[in-house]
């Protein structure tokens, strides 16, 4: 600061270089955007995490991984597939001894899954979300036993949309997978 | 750092002042030290170690109880995901059909041929080779090729809402099983109907597994619904039955098993059933003889495998894996694995 | 064979009854508006910060923003996406992963906190940020910890976006997210381990500023880089400067260096020597730093679930419980071809990229050791503009300021301000 000529002050050689600084990153920040602007997209972009039921296996990790206390994966049912059958492998417990709805031969271990009956030989099967933990066992016995309209699939209301999905980073099949958003659901609606 | 006029309180300041900053780095860097460490030795452990994971529910059954005698020699997977399987014994050949084709491959996994299928028809639910000629089963036809993949015949089920789902080839017939009308389709060769056949029982087809096989003009199907094995005469009548509902070994267990049924040159019954996939043996009057195979010996999962004899070996197909299994008794044989049974059957010799 | 594929196996009931399939609507809640609102705030808040610290000098406009930004930033949207992870994703983008689409919301997330550091210095952290404002808010003494330490600590934040980039460009993790320590309170639950870290480095601040921002914080190394160049940054005049070294002690960070007078200077030969020790040794740790992590490479690719996977199907000795996901390697009818091939790649693209990883971290460790040997020549008490995350304590402790807001009329206000340009620091004599 004491020296008189100011153009070669340290202050101002340090400013220069500070100023060409400035000048380089901001260049780079702006290329740097670009490059990214051109790979990026407001509408594709947005993605929320789904379980691909067709890979999906029924490991039991979407109940116990999800950082949520209850999972934000539930089962959902697709009515257009099911069978409707008395002896439904993801309502009874795989092995049953009795056809009754006691809790001890029931497949569901939260009681998720009612069934109502609507014409001989059919019943209608629905899943309480609030109870259902996600646990898969409903869906692999459906999926062994029957038409596979009983699948896992992440409830985007409830999901907190993490950047990385904790059940995703330890799915057994990697079915979990980032979806766009306009298709958030891989709906099983048909045979 | 200031100079003040007492010298020990400056010195017990820097002393708590050094003293807590390396407090702090030391956690600090601890934690992240021992983050990096494990990141830079073991990563595999880290990230996907099991105690990293809680413990699921569904956890499988694991390790196997069984004690199989029964080594896998060989396999081969195929070019697609097959939908039914069937081995030719004179040729050595294994007839595989996936989505719009038959492909025909040597035990070694060469595909030495195939031919496409009109996609019209659907996917194949099941294929049989019986005296040089392919007869591929779809939904609501059937299709007899030759092994140069030309079409011989075909001829369409007697109504469009079949469904069928096996087919056994005799000397003088052709039995094709119908999962929606519930009952077994007699032709004859040219493709003529015959008759419907029965179960004085009736059967019970809750899904898409209605087996069939013969062994020379007599065949055996599953009324997988009843868990029972039926036994009909070359025309068709009823003989008998066996088979009864239960977890254990002998037993056909869930909703709807056997589903696969295949023969060995003796007459005994193999049975490959889903949910808890396993291989099991039975003799021509039902009498339970072993299992031969489960789950963990075939691969895991909870689809049925479907099973062929070839030669001494067994052929085990699912999704586009082929596997041999031979029999390797000595030393290893537990009671109840082929060990223990007396008959002199060619599969456990070889 | 698996025919769920293919065919149900029950065929569809034929009802008689008049039954009708319920109807089943299932909602996607608006994530795009919350993010574009998450956008907007962002800009807001850090220009809100901006305004704060160079026009207005207040602390209390850095708690108030602090606060919002928890409860917004924080709780509600549980800290997710942020800043910090954003890196990961953009990375990901970058290396060309899976047919990733870089959301334009987490491009901006990334860029802007960067840009307003490039503008006004660290803006971001001073209570934007939910984590720095977390710490900012139970932040009640300040124990300094002495500058060797937090020299050496300072370097982690390099180790861990090394590691960060290697790892998201290799698609094999995003360790930020995975070793977050604060999005567990955020929550209010996950991984135990790190909700615990969480806890102790919440404790620590209360004594130490800012524990995670100055030693863990990877956006953290970037923020300061860019906020060296900076355009406007907190800056002490020297002119209304007492040295009375109240802001040295409240400033959280260490931000605030004292003057290197009063030392006994080094002998300019050593020190040159030194210097030119430490250029030519930048080069060396570079390109060393870079063999070395390269030579681990192998190693390393295990954090990729395929590679590990790959092991674990190849191991001799397999446990008595095979892993889930050795039994859904089989389950799935995955072939050992395709694997192994996608082995191969993974490792092909770690043996690549640790490389620069490595360099990255032997170039940053050259440079630091280079700063350091620096001659140093502050005769003042300065700011460092890279450490400083405009949390406005210092303003609140100097006695200056009082001086600064009795004086009458704009202009005055301006030549006698705590901040200023640096064409008024010419006019003392």
């Amino acid at each position: 600061m004491e020296k008189e000529n100011r153009l070669h002050s340290p202050m101002e050689r340090r400013e220069f270089l500070r100023t060409c600084g400035t000048l380089i990153t901001g260049g780079g920040l702006a290329s740097l955007g670009g490059v990214l602007g051109s790979k990026a997209s407001a509408v594709e972009g947005e993605t929320m995490w789904q379980i691909d039921p067709e890979r999906c296996l029924q490991c039991g990790r979407c109940e116990t991984e999800c950082v949520m206390r209850v999972s934000a994966v539930k089962c959902f049912h697709a009515n257009q597939v099911c069978g409707y059958c008395d002896l439904c492998g993801g309502y009874y417990r795989e092995g049953v001894k009795e056809l009754n709805t006691a809790a001890e031969n029931l497949m569901c271990p939260t009681g998720a899954i009612t069934r109502r009956f609507i014409e001989e030989p059919y019943f209608e099967y629905t899943i309480d979300e609030d109870l259902c933990n996600g646990c898969g066992k409903c869906v692999k016995g459906c999926s062994s036993f029957g038409n596979g309209s009983l699948f896992l699939q992440i409830q985007q209301e409830r999901c907190l949309q993490c950047n990385e999905c904790s059940i995703a980073k330890v799915c057994v099949s990697g079915a979990i997978q980032r979806v766009p958003v306009g298709t958030a659901y891989k709906l099983k609606d048909h045979a | 750092m200031e100079k003040e006029k007492k010298p020990q309180n400056t010195s017990r300041r820097k002393f708590l002042q050094v003293g807590g900053s390396v407090a702090v780095g030391a956690v600090i860097a601890g934690v992240a030290g021992n983050k990096l460490w494990k990141m830079v030795t073991n990563p595999g452990e880290l990230f996907y170690g099991e105690k990293n994971s809680r413990k699921t529910g569904n956890a499988a059954v694991r390790a196997s109880a069984l004690q199989t005698g029964w080594r896998q020699t060989g396999g081969f997977m195929t070019a697609d995901v097959m939908t039914a399987f069937d081995v030719d014994e004179a040729r050595q050949l294994i007839i595989a059909a996936s989505e719009g084709a038959v492909s025909l491959y040597t035990p070694d996994g060469t595909r030495t041929f195939h031919f496409t299928l009109p996609a019209e028809r659907g996917t194949v639910r099941d294929v049989a080779v019986d005296d040089g000629q392919i007869y591929v089963l779809h939904s609501t036809c059937i299709g007899v090729y030759d092994f140069t993949g030309k079409e011989v015949q075909m001829w369409k089920s007697c109504s469009d809402a079949a469904d069928h789902c096996g087919i056994a080839v005799t000397r003088n017939a052709v039995f094709v099983t119908d999962a929606s009308a519930k009952n077994i389709c007699l032709y004859r060769h040219d493709g003529s109907m015959v008759r419907f056949i029965d179960s004085p029982k009736g059967f019970v087809v809750p899904s898409y597994s209605f087996a069939i096989a013969h062994f020379g003009d007599d065949v055996y199907c599953s009324n997988p619904g009843r868990h029972l094995v039926e036994h009909y005469s070359s025309e068709g009548e009823y003989v008998g039955s066996f088979g009864k509902t239960g977890i254990e070994e002998g037993a056909f267990c869930g909703c709807c098993n056997p589903v696969h049924i295949a023969f060995t040159p003796t007459g005994d019954l193999l049975t490959s059933e889903k949910g808890r996939p396993r291989i099991s043996c039975y003799a021509p009057d039902g009498t339970f003889r072993s299992t031969l195979l489960d789950a963990a010996a075939m691969g895991g999962g909870n689809e049925a495998y479907d099973i062929k004899v070839i030669g001494s070996r067994l052929a085990v197909a699912k999704g586009r894996s082929v596997a041999f299994f031979q029999y390797e008794g000595n030393g290893k044989a537990v009671a109840g694995l082929c060990g223990s049974c007396t008959v002199p059957c060619p599969i456990k010799l070889g | 064979m698996r025919n769920t594929v293919l065919v149900a196996r029950f065929p569809k009931p034929d009802f008689t009854s008049g039954y009708q399939y319920p109807d089943v609507l299932h909602r996607v809640p608006m994530e795009t508006f919350w993010s574009w609102v998450d956008v907007v705030l962002l800009v807001g808040m850090m220009g809100f910060v901006a305004w704060a610290i160079h026009r207005r000098r207040s602390r209390r406009a850095i708690l108030a923003v602090s606060i919002v930004s928890v409860l917004y930033f924080g709780f509600f949207r549980t800290g997710c996406v942020c800043s910090v992870g954003s890196i990961q994703n953009v990375v990901l983008a970058m290396a060309g992963g899976d047919g990733y689409r870089l959301p334009l919301v987490v491009l901006l997330v990334f860029l802007l906190p960067l840009v307003f550091a490039l503008l006004f210095g660290r803006v971001f952290c001073a209570g934007v940020c939910p984590i720095g404002a977390l710490q900012e808010l139970v932040n009640v003494r300040q124990w300094h910890i002495s500058r060797a330490v937090t020299s050496a600590l300072s370097f982690i934040p390099w180790v861990y976006l090394s590691f960060a980039i290697l790892y998201a460009a290799t698609r094999s993790q995003f360790i930020i997210c995975r070793f977050d320590p604060f999005v567990g309170i955020f929550r209010m639950g996950g991984d135990v381990g790190m909700l615990v870290f969480g806890v102790l480095l919440i404790v620590l601040s209360v004594f130490v500023g800012r524990p995670f921002c100055r030693f863990l914080c990877p956006y953290g190394a970037l923020l300061g880089i860019v906020s060296r160049v900076a355009v406007k940054r907190v800056k002490i005049t020297h002119r209304q400067c007492i040295n009375c070294r109240l802001c040295h002690h409240a400033c959280p960070v260490d931000a605030i260096r004292e003057p290197c007078g009063g030392k006994v200077a080094e002998s300019r030969t050593i020190g040159t020597r030194r210097v030119a020790l430490y250029l030519l040794l930048l080069p060396l740790l570079t390109v060393g730093a870079a063999l070395l992590l390269q030579s681990q490479s192998d190693t390393l690719s295990m954090a990729h679930r395929d590679v590990w996977l790959y092991t674990q199907l190849r191991s001799d000795n397999p446990p008595a419980v095979l892993p889930a996901e050795v039994e859904a390697f089989h389950e799935m009818g995955r072939s050992m071809d395709e694997l192994e091939a996608s082995v191969v790649s993974v490792k092909e693209s770690y043996r690549r990229l640790s490389a620069w990883a490595g360099a990255l971290m032997g170039f940053v460790l050259g440079c630091k050791l280079v700063r350091l040997s620096l001659k140093r020549t502050r005769k003042t008490y300065e700011v460092d503009p890279s450490a400083c995350v405009a949390c406005g304590k210092c303003f609140s402790y100097c006695p200056q300021k009082d001086k600064a807001k009795r004086s009458t009329g704009q202009q005055v206000n301006e030549s006698m301000c705590f901040i200023k340009n640096s064409q008024y620091e010419e006019k003392h004599i």
